[in-house]
């Protein structure tokens, strides 16, 4: 048996894949700290050491949510579409690798979010015939990811077999 | 009333034909079947109008209520025609809301057919025809109520399209390894091969796994939300069982509490078995497999050769303690995971297994094991939990007191998880089949788990895609789940924890070229 090693995808996601991260992080982290508010608001008691420990880990937690995570991503994501595979890297404390052959994609759709939209950004998911299959590119640069679409439509096209 | 069943065709002027075709009722029995499920359905209605009946010294209420039960039932035979042509089978039902399902005849995958004992006393069956699409409840093309003389035929009609659609589309996917094996799909009549026979032996594995539980469990709920453990526990027995339970002292009354259990458990779940599975029967018909089984109910199920990936065989700690196994078909479509055998002998799940995927090697193959990483990640696990739980007890035990006795539990614990360990360990193991003449197909092997144990065996034709996963601490231990991507059985089946470095050899070992432009050979 052969040893098979393999090289990363060769592209990243657009720069602005980490500011999208980090909003989405901190819209997450609104709800947290709004209960937090209630129950201080409530308890009228907000000095005390349980609201200051719950408060002191919440922003630490957060912190590192919106300001590391992201980071720690971008150094991971890499993607690359070749004339048939699409591969993709991504993740950040588990990180995975995802490959599909385009012969066995089915379907090709983009996705933009409200965040996505506001940055310019899209999202590219293959889907194959297992749900386990998906491959996703996140936060792509609009024309990139028109231009990847472009390119997966047409190589699924040039192959079209039973994908199953 | 048995009209003449065209052979299928698809062309203008069969299906001009085909419109000119007469429509077709039912079986006339189910005029005595309809009533009856109505009425089982509907009792609690009919509970009610008799409970207002007996109140108002009005019995004129329970009779309206039952006459227009029994209305509404008979008019489901009235409503209710079919017809069989040659492009699609057709039918047409509902009182206010007509509706007509149509079914193309080359796009029917499966013929099912099942017979509850109502229907079997009166020389009736329930016949199911499966496109391989997802069909809600009741949604599907059901003819409920056909004569029983009437079906086997209807049934070869209607799977004639399968047998000549899975010759046709005959890709990769197809098991080209096995056409020595198995009888190539003849043309009608196909050959008739029984692959798999019941024996009531069986039935001895059956208490080896928890249906029995799961049969008891919601019973003793039941029972429980009606007061009927109060009543138990005050009736003379357990009272007296109490009493004497008292003096042998409580881990002994314990001991007798389980195995009283145990033995209930057991029967439900031997009666259980007999029921759903006795008489089984697995036939080849060469492009189809035709299961029957049942005692009371009977099913007969078709699994479509075409659409076979590969198979499962589970064998859960208790089964394997005893010799038995299951055996699982993988299969994409609408049947994903189709029960084949259920508990039966091991020898005998490896015979059926053999005869479905071609070879032996899927059963009997060695598997490699995933070496020390994995072997002590098994162990953290296992042992974790435990370390933590007691860690918890012992800073309680600091304000509470507990009585030394209690520690006596804790070696046990650590024993029994680490044994769980080591054999999670010793079962997790992967092999690669290569093809046993040029052009064949690739096996991917892989087994897991302690308590409940799958050997998944895939054909490399049916993995439509590749991920390989490494949490934080496996890539701190060197080790990545390698998973595959199908479209049948499960959706994805993983190789756990095996060394990183040969993540993409396995890739590349089971579907060649997987790594694409990636690939870096060495």
């Amino acid at each position: 048996m052969a040893h098979v090693t393999m090289l990363d995808p060769a592209r990243r996601p657009s720069p602005k894949a980490k500011r999208l991260w980090a909003i989405n992080a901190a819209l997450l982290w609104l709800v947290p700290f709004a209960a937090q508010v209630v129950w201080a608001i409530l308890d009228d008691n907000w000095t005390t050491w349980p609201h200051v420990v719950v408060f002191v880990a919440s922003l630490v937690l957060a912190g590192l949510h919106i300001g590391v995570v992201p980071i720690w991503r971008y150094a991971v994501h890499r993607w690359e579409i070749s004339d048939t595979a699409v591969y993709t890297k991504t993740g950040w404390f588990t990180q995975e690798q995802r490959i599909a052959p385009v012969s066995r994609v089915q379907t090709v759709d983009t996705e933009r979010g409200p965040i996505d939209r506001l940055l310019g950004l899209a999202t590219v998911t293959v889907t194959t015939a297992s749900a386990a299959g998906a491959v996703t590119i996140t936060a792509l640069d609009q024309a990139v990811a028109d231009e990847a679409v472009a390119k997966l439509t047409e190589i699924a096209g040039r192959t079209g077999e039973d994908a199953t | 009333m048995t009209a003449p069943i065209p052979p299928t065709e698809s062309s203008a002027a069969a299906e001009a034909e085909e419109a000119e075709l007469p429509w077709q009722r039912l079986a006339k029995r189910m005029l005595l079947v309809h009533p009856v499920t109505e009425v089982v359905k509907l009792a609690p209605a009919l509970l009610a109008a008799l409970v207002l009946g007996t109140q108002s010294d009005n019995e004129i209420w329970t009779l309206v209520a039952l006459a227009a039960v029994l209305a509404y039932a008979l008019t489901r035979w009235f409503t209710t025609t079919y017809r069989v042509g040659p492009v699609h089978v057709q039918l047409r039902s509902g009182l206010f809301q007509r509706k007509v399902l149509s079914v193309p005849r080359n796009r029917i995958r499966s013929v099912d057919v099942e017979a509850r004992v109502l229907h079997r006393v009166l020389g009736l069956a329930v016949l199911r025809v499966g496109t391989g699409q997802h069909a809600k409840d009741g949604e599907g093309f059901k003819l409920d109520g056909l004569d029983a003389k009437q079906v086997p035929a209807l049934r070869a009609a209607l799977l004639a399209g399968v047998t000549t659609a899975a010759r046709r589309t005959d890709t990769a996917a197809r098991r080209e390894d096995t056409t020595d094996a198995v009888p190539a799909a003849s043309p009608a009549p196909p050959a008739q091969t029984e692959i798999g026979h019941w024996s009531p032996s069986w039935v001895r594995y059956a208490p080896f796994s928890l249906t029995g539980l799961a049969v008891v469990a919601p019973v003793v709920g039941l029972l429980a939300q009606y007061g009927a453990v109060q009543w138990v526990a005050d009736s003379g027995v357990v009272s007296g069982g109490v009493r004497s339970a008292s003096r042998l002292g409580i881990p002994i009354a314990i001991a007798i509490g389980v195995l009283a259990l145990l033995a209930v458990a057991s029967a439900a779940a031997c009666v259980r078995y007999l029921l759903r599975w006795g008489r089984l029967r697995v036939v080849d018909a060469g492009a189809t497999l035709h299961q029957t089984s049942g005692l009371l109910t009977t099913r007969e199920v078709t699994l479509d050769v075409a659409r076979l990936r590969g198979a499962t065989v589970q064998e859960s700690l208790l089964l394997r303690s005893v010799g038995g196994a299951e055996l699982e078909a993988i299969m994409t479509g609408r049947l994903r995971r189709q029960k084949v055998l259920p508990q039966a002998p091991r020898r005998e799940v490896e015979r059926v297994m053999t005869y479905l995927l071609g070879s032996a090697a899927q059963f009997t193959a060695p598997l490699r094991r995933h070496g020390r990483a994995a072997a002590r990640r098994r162990f953290t696990r296992a042992l974790g939990p435990v370390l933590l739980a007691l860690v918890a007890v012992a800073i309680a035990a600091a304000t509470v007191h507990v009585q030394w006795g209690w520690w006596l539990i804790a070696p046990v614990l650590l024993v029994a998880a680490a044994a769980l360990a080591w054999d999670r360990y010793c079962n997790l193991g992967h092999a690669v089949l290569a093809p046993t003449e040029p052009g064949g197909a690739r096996w991917l092997i892989t087994r897991a788990g302690s308590l409940s144990r799958d050997r998944d065996c895939i054909q490399s034709a049916g993995i439509v895609g590749w991920t390989v996963r490494r949490s934080f601490f496996q890539r701190r231990a060197g080790v990545a789940t390698v998973c595959a991507a199908t479209a049948a059985g499960k959706g994805h089946y993983e190789v756990v924890d095996l060394p990183a470095r040969d993540a993409w050899s396995l890739i590349d070992s089971v579907t060649p070229g997987a790594g694409d432009v990636w690939a870096r050979y060495s």
